[in-house]
């Protein structure tokens, strides 16, 4: 069994659990988790598979590549290693990965790359208070003072200002699986996942087995 | 790669999901709600009467708003329409009305809600 998959964002909505509460939920859909070869890094085993279908005349050379060799007639445009979690028996090229490896109730990691949203200002970025609406602050949105003195008489580094704000590869821990459709290759985990619609997220599982309390 | 901008697959999920057995709530139409209530172990159910005022959202997401006043108190429940938790829908009366929202019945008294 694969340690995790590409998955893409669908988009979200709201399903009853058992006890009739609602949950919200982000739907994330499988394309591709094909076996294409393998690795293995400091001993541990590792299966590269091939995701995103697509035409074999739109994707890269050194990719054609790989996937011919694993004998394969389909194009897919991402690679990515994952670890093998019961490394008895390695799955044979060509093994398509279902979401399957997801049962529900499991605690799952997502990594996805956030919205971008450009270049913001501290109150936006960081939370900032701002300054005084009125009284004739004109003080409004600003980070007001960003130092002290002669000593140090230099900015801090790491010091929050405004700046470019999103697009950053972040990875949210333990949302829960709640969902699991082997048909139509859609998971749905609890809670939001960032990024945009049709954005690439990477769902791990937990290496401890991601058991519910 | 299909287009994940339909909404194919979050109405494949929704379906699951949905109830086709309650009747169709309009406003201004006078009903009585049954929900289940757990207590401890046992689970009883509650009923709820008044005239629907607003019906909001689709799919799954879809609620409606029960007004009714209640020794004098005015009270509005809003009840998801697929919820689980809803055991059966009575429809009492239905009383015509020209609106969507009848926000304007809380204007008025327990003895003018019901009037046509």
């Amino acid at each position: 069994m694969v340690s995790g998959l590409i998955m893409h964002k669908v988009g979200m909505t709201r399903i009853f659990g058992q006890d009739g509460e609602v949950i919200p939920v982000t739907l994330l859909k499988l394309s591709g988790g094909v076996v294409v070869g393998y690795k293995e890094v400091k001993g541990e085993k590792r299966v590269i598979l091939a995701f995103d279908e697509c035409k074999l005349k739109n994707i890269p050379k050194p990719i054609v590549g790989i996937i011919k060799k694993a004998g394969l007639d389909k194009g897919f445009r991402t690679l990515k290693e994952f670890a093998l979690l019961n490394e008895s028996e390695l799955p044979p090229l060509g093994t398509k990965m279902s979401v399957d490896i997801f049962s529900v109730g499991e605690l799952v990691d997502v990594t996805g790359i956030s919205k971008g949203r450009g270049f913001q200002g501290v109150v936006k970025r960081w939370g900032f208070g701002g300054g005084p609406a009125s009284h004739g602050s004109m003080s409004h949105r600003r980070p007001g003072s960003i130092g002290q003195k002669t000593e140090p008489g230099r900015v801090w580094k790491g010091k929050k200002m405004a700046g470019h704000m999103g697009m950053q590869t972040i990875t949210i821990k333990n949302l829960q699986v709640v969902y699991v459709d082997k048909e139509n290759e859609v998971i749905a985990v609890k809670g939001s996942v960032p990024g945009w619609i049709g954005g690439r997220i990477i769902v791990k599982k937990k290496k401890s087995g991601g058991k519910t309390q | 790669m299909p287009s994940l901008k339909d909404k194919k697959y979050i109405i494949n999920i929704e379906k699951n999901f949905l109830r086709n057995d309650l009747p169709e709530i309009r406003p201004g139409y006078v009903v009585k709600v049954w929900t289940k209530v757990k207590e401890k172990d046992k689970e009883r159910l509650s009923a709820f009467e008044g005239i629907v005022i607003s019906v909001r959202g689709s799919g799954i997401g879809k609620t409606f708003t029960v007004r009714n006043v209640i020794s004098g108190v005015g009270v509005e429940r809003i009840f998801p329409y697929h919820s689980p938790y809803i055991e059966k829908i009575e429809i009492i009366r239905k009383i015509p009305v020209r609106r969507a929202k009848l926000y304007y019945l809380r204007e008025r008294k327990q003895s003018e809600l019901f009037k046509e």
